[in-house]
């Protein structure tokens, strides 16, 4: 079996396994923290030194996430109009230090592959792995980072070595996010510096990431400037379009030529994860987030139906005799809660919708807010929770 | 259509308009009267002055029962008389500013909610925006949420305009809700609570928009590539 087949294969059974796991039931899944997405689009491209061309490309990646590390997957099937092909995967990995600060470390790998066949000519085939260490400080809504890799890169023969190191800051603001970075680079013979400036905007049913760099101090690794923008347009929770276009530099690490484009693909997500958590490879926007401790997952407050349209309000009062409640549902009077088992105790009332404030009390102490639920100042001194009835 | 699907039809028309009337008596259960209410929690003085506010509030078309609740509230936790009043003063001057924000359409749980974010910081604009932004769906669950964001720490600021963002990529009550206690549970676990709800907000945004295997977030992925 030709090569170009056996990737063909592989790849069609890796879009098969990422439709098995985003069919299955989210129970298993979930507990993995597992995330799923297939794109599948078409491109007109045209590479420095060659004629334009059409593609139709499949994309299917997937990412696992752990408290302090994730995982990341993809592949991508490129079909050109000649009838070349181009296969590439990627298997990156990336886990943080827990915070000592302000500072935070972070050590990730990369290991990709690529191959291109023309119908005319052997198959060429790229191969990389790298490891990356770097270094944040972290602020609230904005930070630094200093970088440095070190790895191989592989084009059929002898492999390359690959020195990178870099240095960026990042800034949030309400709705966009933005970063700008530098990192010189080292192929083998081949060097080069990067400047480059992304951005995020969101605002509706779309997210627009742009990029625009300038490729300086170039050895062999080309130059000029480069720029892209991807637009996604979410159809349905799980069916998204994504337009995307511009231009790319020559990459020596992953054995990529430049291009300029414009492609357009449907995309489906399925977000597997318990509590919605995703991915971030990019832990600077992620300040903090990911600190080794524990937070009680199981809710401090819930409402549940009962019968004759009333609610069920159940609190979590851990090591409670007796408890009760007062609230702007009780007329501010003390209601005993009954107990329910395993540190829950419950209480039907008529509650419309809309918002109450309530404390409650635990064998005859003070009244307080219930621990895990938000308090507020209360206008007296003291605190309040609030309760929001749909 | 065969005359067991017309008859399912209607049965569950009937059920639909039975639940409606059931949810409507639920949501009409009448308040009982502030006087009535108040009987016996104030000392007169307090009593006379709260009346009056209540009144006047009742005037202005404005919500009635926050202001005796606050003042119920006060009375069971022992504040003083003046205190109670200067509250219900606040409060009555909130909630007419919510009113005004949010337009005579809005209902009375609306307005008692939007009174709550604007007395921990949200604008009367930006509450503007968020009506907007939920069109003909009620905002009390949206608003309740913003306010939990800033009470846990999340500057205004930024609790709204996460808020915001989410409502306007039609993310539904539940998934808000889920939010919220997802920056809570970041929070816990100590991120700062602005990055927390900047962070849960790129998370919660359908997977198809914020998608952590960077598709889309990260330049390079939606590249042909080639050798």
């Amino acid at each position: 079996m030709r090569s170009s087949r056996r990737a063909r294969h592989a790849l069609l059974a890796a879009v098969g396994a990422l439709g098995t796991l985003a069919a299955a039931g989210p129970g298993r899944a979930q507990a993995r923290g597992l995330s799923v997405a297939l794109d599948a689009g078409a491109a007109a491209v045209r590479y420095d030194g060659y004629l334009a061309s059409g593609a139709a490309s499949m994309t299917p990646a997937l990412q696992l996430d752990a408290p302090l590390a994730s995982l990341a997957a993809r592949g991508t099937y490129l079909v050109f109009q000649s009838g070349s092909q181009s296969l590439q995967g990627l298997v990156a990995g990336s886990a943080f230090t827990p915070p000592a600060g302000v500072l935070r470390g972070e050590v990730s790998g990369t290991v990709g592959m690529s191959s291109y066949q023309r119908t005319d000519e052997p198959q060429q085939r790229y191969g990389h792995a790298l490891g990356r260490g770097r270094l944040h400080l972290m602020g609230r809504d904005q930070g630094l980072y200093a970088s440095g890799s070190l790895g191989r890169a592989t084009l059929t023969g002898p492999s390359r070595a690959v020195v990178a190191y870099g240095a960026g800051a990042w800034r949030r603001f309400a709705r966009v996010s933005a970063d700008l970075s530098t990192t010189a680079t080292r192929v083998g013979d081949t060097s080069f510096v990067d400047a480059e400036l992304s951005a995020r905007w969101a605002r509706g049913r779309w997210m627009v990431d742009a990029f625009a760099g300038a490729r300086v101090l170039s050895d062999g690794g080309g130059d000029g400037v480069y720029g892209e923008a991807i637009g996604t347009y979410r159809l349905t929770p799980q069916l998204a379009l994504v337009l995307s276009g511009g231009r790319y530099p020559t990459d020596p690490t992953r054995g990529s030529i430049a291009g300029r484009y414009v492609a357009a693909a449907l995309r489906i997500a399925r977000r597997l994860s318990p509590d919605g958590e995703r991915s971030y490879l990019r832990p600077y926007r992620l300040p903090g987030a990911r600190a080794p401790a524990t937070a009680p997952k199981r809710a401090a407050l819930e409402i549940l139906p009962a019968a004759s349209g009333a609610r069920g309000v159940r609190i979590r009062l851990p090591g409670a005799a007796s408890a009760e409640v007062m609230g702007d549902f009780t007329d501010w009077q003390p209601v005993a809660l009954h107990a329910v088992g395993d540190d829950l105790w419950e209480l039907t009332l008529a509650l419309p919708p809309g918002s109450y404030r309530f404390n409650v009390r635990t064998d005859g102490g003070a009244w307080v807010v219930p621990p895990g639920v938000t308090p507020f100042a209360d206008d007296f001194g003291g605190l309040v929770a609030l309760l929001v009835v749909r | 259509m065969s005359a067991s699907v017309k008859t399912t039809r209607r049965l569950l028309g009937a059920l639909a308009v039975l639940l409606a009337l059931g949810a409507g008596r639920a949501g009409a259960q009448a308040p009982r009267p502030a006087a009535e209410r108040l009987a016996g929690r104030l000392d007169a003085g307090t009593r006379a002055q709260v009346l009056t506010l209540v009144d006047s509030a009742g005037r202005e078309g404005l919500p009635v029962e926050p202001l005796v609740d606050k003042a119920l509230e006060g009375a069971s936790k022992g504040a003083p008389g003046p205190r109670i009043v200067l509250a219900l003063r606040t409060l009555a001057g909130e909630l007419g500013a919510a009113r005004e924000a949010l337009g005579r359409t809005a209902s009375d749980p609306e307005v008692a909610a939007a009174a709550g974010a604007l007395h921990i910081g949200v604008s009367g604009e930006e509450l503007a925006e968020l009506q907007k932004a939920r069109g003909r769906q009620p905002i009390t669950v949206a608003l309740g949420v913003l306010s939990d964001l800033v009470a846990r720490g999340v500057p205004a600021d930024s609790a709204t305009a996460a808020v915001l963002t989410l409502t306007e990529a039609s993310v539904d009550d539940d998934e808000l809700v889920e939010f919220r206690r997802s920056v809570e549970r970041d929070i816990a676990l100590g991120a700062p609570p602005a990055a927390a709800a900047s962070v849960r907000m790129n998370a919660f945004a359908p997977a198809t928009l914020s998608d952590g295997l960077e598709q889309g977030a990260r330049a390079g992925n939606t590249r042909p590539r080639r050798p």
